[in-house]
Order: structure tokens, then C-alpha cells, then sequence
């Protein structure tokens, strides 16, 4: 109902809208919240469908954003590369908006599997399963927090706890080849486990054998869970080695080397432009983690648009698992340092919690990155959390409060849930669909972007080299299937044609300019008309600055919507020209 | 139980038959989807069968049978890359097929090898501990837990649904599309996969199509109404800024209209399309990048549109 009050009025702007929908996450969140953290016991099956309902319920806020496509910018990306895949059937098919994830291509042949074998269409297929995969992810994450905890009830909270992650609602609950790889990360987990603690040799062989199937699988969907499934593998090996359990570590340590070898061998023999990918995150993070470390500016941005509230939200989110963190690891310490994956958690919630909190505070993406890698980092801190809360839900004082002081408890619970939500995806100026928003990601998503893209294709042909707005950007590379550029600033910063622009934007082979008039009435909530602008935009674009290409001889205005024309460029190179 | 024991088997062939029989005949989709689905989950059930124990606890089977459902078409999907088998609608169903069918045998191997009585029921992972006994079942709290998550069901379904209806009633402002260009087809465009992220296939390309596009002789020209109501309207093409050709077209919501006329950039073309019945001002229009010559003899409602009307 939050959504349909922002449909039909003001979008995120819609006061009744966004009560609505903070209402309904209140309701969701509670009951369970409630269950989960009271004394009463509470029988596996009851966690199980606690957390089930939970998952469900938040896949479904998501679905029910956009029900009619994806408008999630990262699903265009996908949409495509299926797309792609069912037209070609070959894998590896490149993809303008992502050129590596053609080097990664299990969600596509999983969805294109599906689509062949029920006629559906790509965005029904991927909403089954990126909702099936989310589902399982968080199922095997319990199952194996069971295992490692041997507490339903911790992990049933560590799973609660688990969805305050910022993002995790949506960013593993999209279409995109993260959500896969995730299900088969939390389902390798369980299975190594179950290969370490079966009594049958047998048993663990089989066991054995799911967790090598596994691997592979996510070594082919997705790079960065390939990394974090080795390095827990790895992380495991090594508190099993400390904590004295010999055969635990020398399985895990196997696995972890299968893990590391297929990374290697796929990166070596087919995706070699994954080191390219990554270097410069890399190279960013450690020269300003450097800068930080050396008393100089790290270039972090400090002129957050978020609105004060949710920052301090943020901050209280951030010291209150700090300390639960703390409480978690002395208690993961004194209770249970014989036990390999508990001391592994501990080991690596608080290590990942420190290095995340320095990428956030330090980098000047740090935002963004903290929030993509809590999804990982999250995992063990959310184990350490559950076990500092368990302790302190059953501690004296809290027993003879009573009911008052598990209510409290709870509140506090959903408000760390309500800070993931709040601070993670859709921003606060999309948290309802609505009316357009101008460069603003999903909000830019409607349904003339979308048929301007299928024109482009059917009229322009694919892969043209187009100067756009961050807002169509998405949609041109989905569903028209072209080559749109990020470095598109100096086309719409000048009020005439110069010889200088025309210079650079032949060097980057623009083959055609779109413009968008409503960049010169609305400013972009997202900060940014274009993506080559970070933290630097240009304001109310005037409008001379687009229509300055009506006016250049040689240029075609190829398409005119009263909003939304296309420049071609290349007509430049044919057009006779006056002579100089 | 025991005379049951291979009842699964016989279901997974079944579905996984009919389902690919479905999937090939492109049958309806009442039929083609819930069969597609079993398809498409089969291998995982029987393979997860297979590989681990048959006494795999329910949520453990289930969780493992999706999962594995999940990794065969990646790893299958490679092997026949790996084979230079084309990945067409095709080789997906015969590649679930078989996995099906190679699944119902190793399943039916494994059972034959070991007598159900030597298998034992396993407790699952998520009650192995010490603290996780299950309190007796009471069937008055069966009965409500049940009727409180289908009452959940409902409102999820609810909710899709409802979301679905307010997506589709949420009103956009109307427009029309109008363009015009030169019907070039470009070899090198349509490999994209040499384009992509490669500056010098994208050079190529780009001369490629600079070069046709030259010396293209047909354009398209294309109007779709998007005003949310039916719309008339009035094309006129300008030649030399003279009037050459002129259509009425009539046009529903969503609907488009397209006609291939003949191109050239060596003189102006500019197209106008009127929303009537304004006949002075057109609603959009689109030009060929060509200078009217001087003196512009176009309307003066119309000047602004040659393109070097302005000094830039």
C-alpha cells in the first residue's frame, strides 16, 4: 500500500506512502523479531519458518517495487546478458554496461535453462531465481549457523541480525550473478561442514563431493564470492588447525585449495580482465587507507545527501554492533574457544567489521563498498552479535525486568533492522516508486526510457556508442542493447559546438548524443546528471547546452519525443560541410 | 514405505519427459510451465538422491535438491561450451533431460546397492545440538500456526497483486515518438561481441557505419503514440525545404506507424509531425543534419528547425 500511495502520488515524497511502508516493515519485522528473541523455547521448525517468512516477505517488498520489469539498474545488466545468451547460444557473449560478467556467466545459464525449459520470460525466470537462490542463501546460512552454534535459536537471531546488512534486501534479492553465487557459497558451507562432522566416512565423502560441485559453480557465477567463499574455507582450515581439530582443518584446507586453484584457473584461462576489473578498487582503497593512516585526507566525500536522521541511525547502527561485536567475541572466547568455527567467526566478523569500518570512513567510495561487502562481513559479525544479545537477553538483570526488557531488547533489534533498511537500497529519494526523477537510477525507469530503448535497437542497430544521462544509461545498455558512455560531461557542459568538443567526442567514436530536457528543470537526488560527475555536478543543465545540436550543421536530429532527442554524430563525417 | 520407495523416481522420469515433450512442442504455457519447472528441478532432486543420502532430513533434502538444480545448468552449460555445442533452447531441454535420465539410474544403482535397511534416518544439521530439542506438538497450535501462515500467503499474494495493479494504473505524461534514419545494415555493428570494451573494433565499426550511412538511399521514418488516448496526426517530409510527401496516420495508444522512404544527405530532409488539428506548429520534428541553403525558404514557424539556422 506504501508503494501504491507513492504510484499514485508524490512518490518518495508521499507522506502517507512512506508511514505505510515503514508501518509494513514494522509488521513484518516485529512479530518475528518478538519470537525470535523472547525466552520461550522455540522448536527448529519455528525458526525455520520465522526466518523463511522473513525472506519471503522482504523478496516480496522487491518484486512488488517494480512487478511489471526490472528497474534495478545491475538487472538491465543481466537482463541483457540472457538475453544475449538465448539469441547467440554461446556463453561469454560480451555486454556493453558489463563487460565482466560475461565472465562470470552462471545466473544467465541458470535463468536461460529455465526460460528454455518453461517459455517464461527473462524477467519472470529471474525473478524465480533470484527469489529461489535469496531463499536458499539464507536457509543454508542458518542451517550452517546451526551447525557452527549448535543453537537454533542463536542462529535463528544471527539470521535476524543478518538482515540489518545494508543492501542485503536488495542487492542479493536482484537479478544479478551476487544473488547466485550467494546460494551456492551458503550451500558449500553446509556442505564442508557436513564433510567435517559426519560420523560415516562415506557420508563425508558425499558431502565432499557437494562442496567441490558447489565451488565450481560459484567460481564460474561470481568473482567476489569466489574470493570469500576461499578465504572462509581458508579462515576455517586455519581455527581448526588452532583449535586442535586436525581433520577439520586438513578437509577444509582441501577445499580451500580446490577453491583457490579453480579461482586461479578461471581467471588465468577465462577471465583475465577480472585483475583489470579490480585493480583500480584496489589500488583506491589502499592509497586511501594509506593517506588515512599517514594523517593526511583519505578524500572520503563528507557532503552525504542522505538526510541527518538516517546518518545518525547509521551511527548509532554502527557503535551498537561495535560493541555487540565486542560482548560476542569475549563471550565466543570464554564459552567456545575449542570450537574451530566459532573462533573462525570471531576471527574474521572482527577483523572484516574493522577493515569495513575503515573502507567506510576512509575511502572515498567507502560508502558504497561497506555496504557491497557487508553482505560478506556480516556473516561472522552477525554470529557475534546473536551471541552477545542471547547473553544478554538471558542475563539476570534482563530475566527479572521481564517481558519490558525483552520488548526493549526487541525494539532495539528492529530499529539496527530499520538502519539496514533505511541506509541501504533504494536511497531514501526512491524508497517508494513514483513519478520520474531525473539521472536517479530506478526512479528514472519508465515506461518512455524503456520504449526509446527497444526504438534504439530496432532503428539504430546495437552497440552504437551513445552520449546519455545517467537515468537512461541503464535501460540503453538492457534493453536496447547499446554502448552508452560514462565519460559524457563535455558534450552538455558548453552553450555551443566547439572544435574542442567535437575533438573529444571523435576520439571516443560518439556515434550519437541523447539529451534529456528535463535535466534543465530537475535537479538529479542523486547528485549527479551524468556518470562522470562524482560529487561535482553541474547543477540546472540550460538548456541551450542541449539544444545547441540543432544548430550544427552535419548533425541529424535522428529522434524527437518532445523530452528525449538523439544527435547523430556520425553524420558529421558525411553531411557535405561548408568549407573553412 | 518400502514398496513406495521408488515412486519418486518414477515421478521425476515422468515430469522430466512430459516437461521436455512440453518444452520442445512449445505447447501452451498452463501446461508448459508447471511440467518446465519440474524439468528444470528434477536433475537436482535425483542427483542430490544419488550423491547424498537417501535419508536426508526434509529441509536438508530440499535445500540440496534446489541448490544442486542450480549448479547443473552452470557446470552443464560449460561443458558444452567446452564441446562447441550451441546453448539453444534445444540443447538446454535435452541437457535436463538427460540429467534427468542419468539421474533416475544412478538413484536406482544407489538403492539397488544398499537394501533400505541399512539406511538410517539422520538427524539434520539444524537439530544437532544439544540445546535444540523439539517440544511435544500440540495439534490445537498446528491448526492456528497453519491457518496464521496461510493467512500470510494470502496477504503476500495479496500485496503482488494489488502492487501489480497500482504499477499498471500509475499514470506517466503522454508523448510521441517521431524519428528518421538511414536504413544501414552494418556488419560490423552486429558483432558485438568484437565491440565491446575493444576501441579499435569500435573504430572500425564506427568508419563502417559513417561509411553506409553515407551512402544510405532508404530511411525509415517512424511515429508511435504514447498520449494514453488515440491520436490523429499529420507527417509531412521537406525536401529542399519544399513539402514532398504528406501522411495522416491515426494512431491508438501504443500503437506505431513506419514507412521507408528514399535518403540522401546531399540536400536538407526535415520531417514534421503535427498533433491535429494544430496544422501550424509541428509536435516533433527530425532533419538529416543537411543545411537548408541560404536564403532558408522555409515558414518562419518552421526556420528553426534547419540545422544551421543558428550561428554557432
Amino acid at each position: 500500500m506504501g508503494y501504491a500511495a507513492g504510484r499514485a502520488g508524490d512518490g518518495p515524497n508521499s507522506g502517507s506512502g512512506i508511514l505505510l511502508y515503514w508501518l509494513g516493515q514494522v509488521l513484518i519485522l516485529v512479530p518475528i523479531g518478538g519470537k525470535l528473541l523472547s525466552r520461550r523455547s522455540l522448536s527448529n521448525t519455528g525458526v525455520i519458518t520465522l526466518i523463511t517468512v522473513l525472506a519471503i516477505a522482504e523478496y516480496l517488498l522487491k518484486v512488488n517495487y517494480s512487478p511489471l520489469g526490472f528497474t534495478f539498474n545491475d538487472e538491465f545488466l543481466h537482463w541483457r546478458g540472457t538475453t544475449n545468451m538465448l539469441a547467440s547460444g554461446k556463453l561469454f557473449e560480451l555486454n556493453y554496461g558489463l563487460p565482466i560478467g560475461t565472465q562470470y556467466p552462471g545466473i544467465e545459464e541458470v535463468t536461460s535453462a529455465l526460460i528454455s525449459a518453461t517459455g517464461l520470460s527473462v524477467f519472470e525466470a529471474g525473478l524465480i531465481v533470484a527469489g529461489v537462490a535469496h531463499l536458499l542463501f539464507i536457509l543454508f546460512l542458518y542451517l550452517a549457523f546451526v551447525a557452527a552454534i549448535r543453537s537454533q535459536r542463536i542462529a535463528g537471531i544471527a539470521i535476524l541480525i543478518y538482515f540489518s546488512a545494508p543492501s542485503l534486501t536488495t542487492f542479493t534479492s536482484m537479478f544479478i550473478y551476487e544473488t547466485l553465487a550467494l546460494a551456492f557459497l551458503g550451500m558449500c558451507i553446509v556442505a564442508a561442514l557436513r564433510s567435517a562432522i559426519e560420523k560415516s566416512p562415506s557420508d563425508r565423502r558425499r558431502w565432499f563431493i557437494v562442496a567441490v560441485l558447489t565451488i565450481f559453480a560459484t567460481v564460474i557465477t561470481h568473482h567476489v564470492t569466489s574470493y570469500m567463499l576461499t578465504l572462509f574455507l581458508a579462515l576455517v582450515a586455519v581455527a581448526s588447525r588452532l583449535t586442535g581439530s586436525r581433520k577439520t582443518a586438513a578437509r577444509f584446507g582441501i577445499l580451500a585449495l580446490i577453491s583457490a586453484l579453480s579461482v586461479a584457473g578461471w581467471i588465468y584461462f577465462i577471465a583475465p580482465d577480472t585483475i583489470n576489473y579490480f585493480s583500480p578498487n584496489v589500488v583506491g582503497i589502499v592509497q586511501s587507507l594509506k593517506n588515512l593512516t599517514n594523517g593526511g585526507s583519505s578524500g572520503a566525500s563528507t557532503n552525504s545527501t542522505s538526510p541527518s536522521l538516517n546518518l545518525y541511525v547509521e551511527l548509532a547502527g554502527l557503535l551498537a554492533i561495535t560493541v555487540l561485536i565486542a560482548v560476542g567475541a569475549w563471550q565466543a572466547w570464554k564459552r567456545h574457544r575449542r570450537h574451530p568455527w566459532i573462533i573462525g567467526m570471531m576471527i574474521g566478523g572482527t577483523l572484516g567489521w574493522i577493515v569495513s569500518l575503515g573502507i567506510r570512513l576512509g575511502t572515498s567510495d567507502g560508502q558504497e563498498l561497506a555496504g557491497r561487502a557487508a553482505t560478506y562481513i556480516y556473516i561472522p559479525v552477525s554470529v557475534m552479535v546473536a551471541l552477545a544479545l542471547t547473553r544478554f537477553v538471558n542475563s539476570a538483570p534482563m530475566r527479572r525486568l521481564g517481558a519490558a526488557a525483552t520488548a526493549a531488547i526487541v525494539a532495539a533489534v528492529v530499529a539496527l533492522l530499520v538502519d539496514g533498511l533505511a541506509n541501504g537500497w533504494p536511497p531514501f529519494w526512491e524508497r517508494l516508486p513514483g513519478p520520474h526523477q531525473v539521472a536517479s537510477f530506478e526512479s528514472s525507469v519508465d515506461p518512455q526510457e524503456i520504449a526509446i530503448s527497444y526504438w534504439s535497437l530496432a532503428e539504430l542497430g546495437p552497440g552504437n556508442v551513445i552520449a546519455a544521462d545517467s537515468g537512461i544509461y541503464p535501460v540503453l545498455i538492457g534493453y536496447g542493447n547499446q554502448n552508452p558512455q560514462q565519460v559524457t560531461t563535455f558534450l552538455y557542459d558548453t552553450p555551443t559546438w566547439t572544435t574542442a568538443v567535437a575533438g573529444q567526442a571523435s576520439g571516443l567514436n560518439m556515434q550519437y548524443v541523447e539529451t534529456d530536457t528535463r535535466l534543465t528543470t530537475s535537479l538529479p537526488p542523486s547528485g549527479a546528471d551524468f556518470l562522470d560527475q562524482k560529487g561535482s555536478t553541474i547543477g540546472l543543465v540550460p538548456l541551450a547546452y542541449l539544444t545547441k545540436y540543432n544548430h550544427i550543421e552535419g548533425v541529424a536530429r535522428v529522434y524527437d519525443d518532445g523530452t528525449i532527442n538523439f544527435y547523430d554524430l556520425q553524420s558529421l563525417g558525411y553531411v557535405p560541410q561548408p568549407k573553412p | 514405505m518400502y514398496r513406495n520407495r521408488n515412486l519418486d523416481i518414477a515421478i521425476a522420469t515422468i515430469i522430466a519427459v512430459l516437461g521436455g515433450l512440453a518444452a520442445a512442442k512449445q505447447l501452451p504455457g498452463q501446461i508448459t510451465i508447471p511440467l518446465g519447472i519440474g524439468l528444470f528441478f528434477a536433475p537436482g532432486y535425483l542427483w542430490s538422491e544419488a550423491i547424498l543420502n537417501q535419508w536426508l532430513p526434509g529441509l536438508e533434502r530440499a535445500l540440496t535438491s534446489v541448490g544442486m538444480a542450480l549448479v547443473f545448468p552452470i557446470l552443464g552449460g560449460f561443458l558444452f561450451f567446452g564441446l562447441h555445442i550451441p546453448l539453444f533452447r534445444s540443447s538446454w531441454i535435452g541437457l535436463l533431460v538427460v540429467l534427468t535420465l542419468l539421474g533416475v539410474v544412478a538413484v536406482a544403482v544407489q538403492r539397488l546397492r544398499q537394501p533400505p535397511a541399512v539406511r538410517r534416518p539422520q538427524r539434520p544439521v539444524s537439530q544437532q545440538s544439544g540445546r535444540g530439542n523439539q517440544p511435544p506438538r500440540r495439534g490445537g497450535s498446528i491448526a492456528l500456526n497453519s491457518s496464521i501462515f496461510g493467512l500470510a500467503g494470502l496477504v503476500a499474494i495479496g500485496a503482488v497483486a494489488y502492487s501489480v495493479k497500482s504499477a499498471e494504473a500509475q499514470k506517466f505524461p503522454g508523448y510521441t515518438m517521431l524519428s528518421m534514419t538511414p536504413v544501414v545494415d552494418n556488419p560490423l555493428a552486429q558483432n558485438i561481441a568484437a565491440l565491446s570494451n575493444n576501441l579499435a573494433a569500435q573504430n572500425q565499426a564506427a568508419e563502417m557505419q559513417n561509411t553506409l550511412q553515407g551512402k544510405a538511399t532508404q530511411a525509415h521514418l517512424f511515429v508511435a503514440d504514447h498520449q494514453g488516448v488515440p491520436e490523429q496526426y499529420e507527417l509531412k517530409l521537406l525536401e529542399k525545404a519544399k513539402v514532398v510527401k504528406t501522411w495522416p496516420i491515426t494512431l491508438n495508444d501504443g500503437q506505431s506507424w513506419q514507412v521507408t522512404v528514399a535518403w540522401t544527405t546531399n540536400y536538407s530532409m526535415i520531417a514534421d509531425l503535427y498533433l491535429l488539428p494544430n496544422t501550424t506548429t509541428p509536435l516533433h520534428y527530425v532533419n538529416n543534419g543537411a543545411c537548408v541553403t541560404a536564403p532558408n525558404p522555409l515558414p518562419v514557424a518552421l526556420q528553426a528547425e534547419a540545422p544551421c539556422s543558428v550561428k554557432t
